[in-house]
């Protein structure tokens, strides 16, 4: 597998959330709007980088017998210090996350590449493992925060949570188009709100995981068929060798009495 | 034995430098945490009397025995009192709520605020979104409660709290 390869694995083929279902707790949980989706996701590449990258250099003199406890203590290091970080230097994010950003130590994902990827390859690669993963997750979290946050407000938001300049701004809001209509028009007091709840995480999850299912039976139809018609084309291909065969062996034996009256 | 000797020490060592790490961290970050915590805490003393954020206040918290951790007078610009903030954490099967009180000086509950809980999220934004606002402005010795939220042991505590601080409020301040 080269780099690239192994980098762009977790966006698509490979996806944690939408391929494998893992880190299903923060996907439901903390992707009410696009910004703490966004957060959850850059504080997951973080600790997930980090820890197969220190997995990695610390392989050789981890024994085997005591290697999982070894790793979530290196993941729980990494959360800790993220934790304290986002405290200090992004308190609406550390609000609005919740219980949910010490819970990112038992995120399987993270554990999961520790185990299996970075314990057995090289740091360079664990790194680029961990970075793919962890921006494949935050992309799975993303969709996943936009299409909620959208449905329930008819917009999305930015700069509520992240320290990332003085005031909130609206990147897309319907309002920006029905207002040269109808100005006190307020697409928010029509928002669908079950989608910032609980339940509305499961339903817009269920709605990507089904188009995710759609497009690969899909792909998985075109392969069969495919398939089939190479079988078929072989069979074919096998009947006509079969009768050309035949006939050749009607025409020997055909020619076969002609060539012993000739030699009489 | 010498390997379970080795293994002992292996993991004596990441946890010695997990340690180190995040004594680090916490070192740096301390103090910023600190100053955050103080900032919220302030930003809910003004939401709790209506205030704007860029209101100067002054106050003097006290800490108290008994059930309410704190009480906190606060002090407008002139220096006169605007009122005082009850603090207290009550236990329930779900975990802890801590809940702040305020209540004016005319012996009318200003607001009530949830400052940090452990319980249910959802129930709790519920009960901040649609239940906490309705004590603001009862009378401290006859408000009422819902009865049918009262259900929930999110709502449970706040209400304990709330009369907590009523009874305190009472007994110390009122006349």
């Amino acid at each position: 597998m080269t780099k690239k390869d192994n980098f762009l694995k977790g966006f698509f083929k490979e996806n944690p959330i939408f391929v494998f279902l893992l880190g299903m707790c923060p996907a439901l949980a903390v992707t009410t709007t696009f910004e703490t989706s966004l957060g959850m996701g850059l504080l997951v590449v973080f600790v997930l980088t980090s820890s197969n990258i220190v997995v990695s250099l610390v392989k050789k003199w981890i024994p085997h017998d005591v290697r999982t406890p070894a790793y979530i203590v290196i993941i729980a290091t990494f959360v800790t210090v993220v934790k304290m970080l986002t405290e200090a230097y992004a308190i609406e994010l550390y609000d609005a996350l919740g219980v949910f950003l010490p819970l990112i130590v038992v995120n399987c994902l993270i554990l999961g590449r520790a185990e299996a990827f970075a314990s057995k390859n090289n740091v360079v690669d664990s790194a680029i493992d961990g970075l793919g993963m962890g921006l494949g997750f935050t992309l799975g979290l993303i969709t996943i925060g936009i299409l909620r946050e959208f449905l329930a407000t008819g917009g999305i938001m930015f700069g509520v949570y992240l320290p990332i300049g003085d005031h909130p701004i609206t990147l897309v809001s319907l309002d920006m188009i029905i207002n040269l209509f109808n100005a006190n028009f307020h697409i928010t007091d029509y928002g669908i709100k079950v989608f910032s709840l609980p339940p509305g995480a499961f339903i817009a999850l269920g709605m990507i995981l089904a188009v995710f299912q759609f497009k690969k039976a899909r792909k998985d139809r075109k392969i069969a068929i495919a398939k089939m018609e190479m079988i078929a084309e072989k069979k074919r291909l096998a009947a006509e060798k079969k009768k050309a065969a035949a006939i050749k062996a009607a025409q020997e034996k055909q020619a076969a009495p002609k060539l012993a009256k000739a030699g009489e | 034995m010498l390997d379970k000797l080795k293994i002992a020490l292996v993991l004596v060592v990441v946890g010695a430098l997990s340690g180190i790490i995040i004594y680090s961290v916490n070192e740096l970050t301390a103090d910023t945490i600190a100053q955050n915590k103080i900032d919220k805490e302030v930003s809910y003393y003004k939401d709790l009397f209506n205030l704007s954020a860029d209101t100067n206040i002054t106050y003097d918290a006290i800490e108290i025995d008994g059930y309410l951790d704190q009480e906190v007078t606060i002090y407008d610009n002139s220096g006169d009192v605007l009122g005082y903030i009850y603090k207290a954490t009550d236990k329930n099967n779900y975990g802890e709520v801590t809940v702040l009180v305020g209540i004016a000086v005319d012996g009318t509950i200003s607001n009530a605020v949830i400052s940090s809980t452990t319980n249910t999220p959802t129930f709790v934004q519920t009960i901040k979104d649609k239940y906490i606002d309705n004590f603001s402005n009862q009378a401290v010795d006859s408000f009422t409660i819902d009865s049918k939220t009262g259900a929930t042991y999110t709502y449970t505590s706040v209400v304990t709290i709330i009369e907590a601080a009523s009874d305190y409020y009472l007994e110390n301040r009122g006349e």
